[in-house]
């Protein structure tokens, strides 16, 4: 049961994670053009110059491969802990049915379900 | 099972990876088909919509786990520790994408890949920061002396943080400052900047909630270990 601090703590870090979001939001649309501002171009200018192409579709295709990968890996560490509650639950069944006097192998062979293919 | 995600925190939970893939295909179509072309440097400056939302991201988590890894060392709090974790990890994720980004726009911009520019530099130095962090945890062990060494190396990375913010100014660096000076002149590149922000929180968000279950799962696993093995006589499996 999560207490009052985890969710005092959670509540104010979403809060400040908003406030920092809108006061970047807003500063960045702020009066008056700094020096190295984007500004927007006319799009004819570019026609000839493809140039930029080859490095914004590495930096997409690269950021996306970084974030696929971590997902992909993030989620067979999980698949891991997974099979390890299974493979622990599997031994203890086993533990206790032997400290209670019963074979653990014999137990389980006859608790064991029978494989689908060799069902008629 | 303590992976699943049940009751008020799956609707929660679903919310955000709905929220988020709309957010990402909002960014996708404001850079793309709405976002106009920059003047100086065209069409590559559209990598600014993912890397600074991904070094903002990077930030916000940095700061979370400096920030829990200060609860840990006050009062040794698990739930504290695994947000340290999660968020550092997640972290380290969002650095390699700045740091992959940003050299490929350098490369147009500048002409070359890297410069030993005070941002970039205090950039690379705070993502080894935070990789030796989750090196240590990841490998150190789970002993409360891991856990304070590596809680005071997150705690370090705070005011590298502000470092980082502050180093263009502070060192006249050559890193564009648009982002707190009013640098978006046209309002669409205002609005796909904001959607990236916000797409680039809520997938770091999720990704550290998954990290934080996980890294909760592993520990409560071990414990039952534990346990299972002073009670039964176990498999050494």
């Amino acid at each position: 049961m999560k207490t009052i601090p985890t969710r005092l703590s959670a509540i104010a870090l979403a809060t400040a994670a908003l406030t920092w979001t809108t006061l970047i939001a807003v500063s960045s649309s702020a009066q008056g053009r700094p020096a190295g501002a984007f500004e927007s171009a006319d799009p004819s200018m570019f026609k000839e110059d493809l140039s930029g192409i080859p490095f914004l579709v590495a930096a997409y295709s690269l950021i996306w491969l970084v974030l696929l990968v971590y997902v992909f890996l993030l989620r067979r560490r999980t698949d891991a802990v997974v099979r390890e509650v299974a493979s622990l639950r599997a031994q203890i069944d086993a533990a206790a049915r032997a400290q209670s006097g019963v074979s653990p192998h014999a137990d389980a062979a006859e608790a064991r379900p029978p494989h689908p293919r060799s069902s008629p | 099972m303590v992976w699943s995600v049940t009751g008020r925190s799956a609707i929660v939970h679903r919310s955000l990876v709905v929220l988020t893939t709309v957010l990402f295909g909002v960014l996708l179509y404001w850079t793309f088909f709405r976002a106009p072309l920059e003047a100086v440097m065209g069409i590559v400056q559209k990598i600014f919509y993912l890397h600074v939302p991904a070094a903002i991201a990077m930030q916000m988590l940095y700061v979370a786990s400096g920030v829990a890894s200060i609860l840990v060392l006050w009062n040794g709090s698990k739930r504290a520790d695994a947000v340290a974790v999660g968020a550092a990890e997640i972290g380290v994720v969002m650095s390699v994408c700045v740091l992959l980004s940003g050299p490929l726009w350098a490369r147009k911009a500048w002409g070359h890949y890297w410069e030993w520019e005070p941002r970039l530099t205090l950039t690379l130095v705070l993502t080894l920061l935070f990789m030796a962090y989750t090196a240590l945890r990841a490998f150190g062990g789970s002993d409360a002396l891991t856990r304070k060494i590596a809680a005071g190396i997150a705690i370090a990375g705070i005011p590298a943080i502000y470092l980082v913010r502050v180093s263009v100014e502070l060192w006249r660096g050559t890193h564009p400052r648009v982002v707190w000076t009013g640098g978006l002149v046209d309002p669409d590149m205002r609005i796909a900047f904001g959607v990236g922000i916000a797409a680039f929180v809520g997938l770091a968000g999720l990704l550290v909630w998954e990290r934080i279950r996980l890294e909760l799962a592993a520990r409560a696993l071990d414990e039952l270990a534990l346990d299972a093995s002073a009670r039964y006589d176990l498999d050494d499996e």
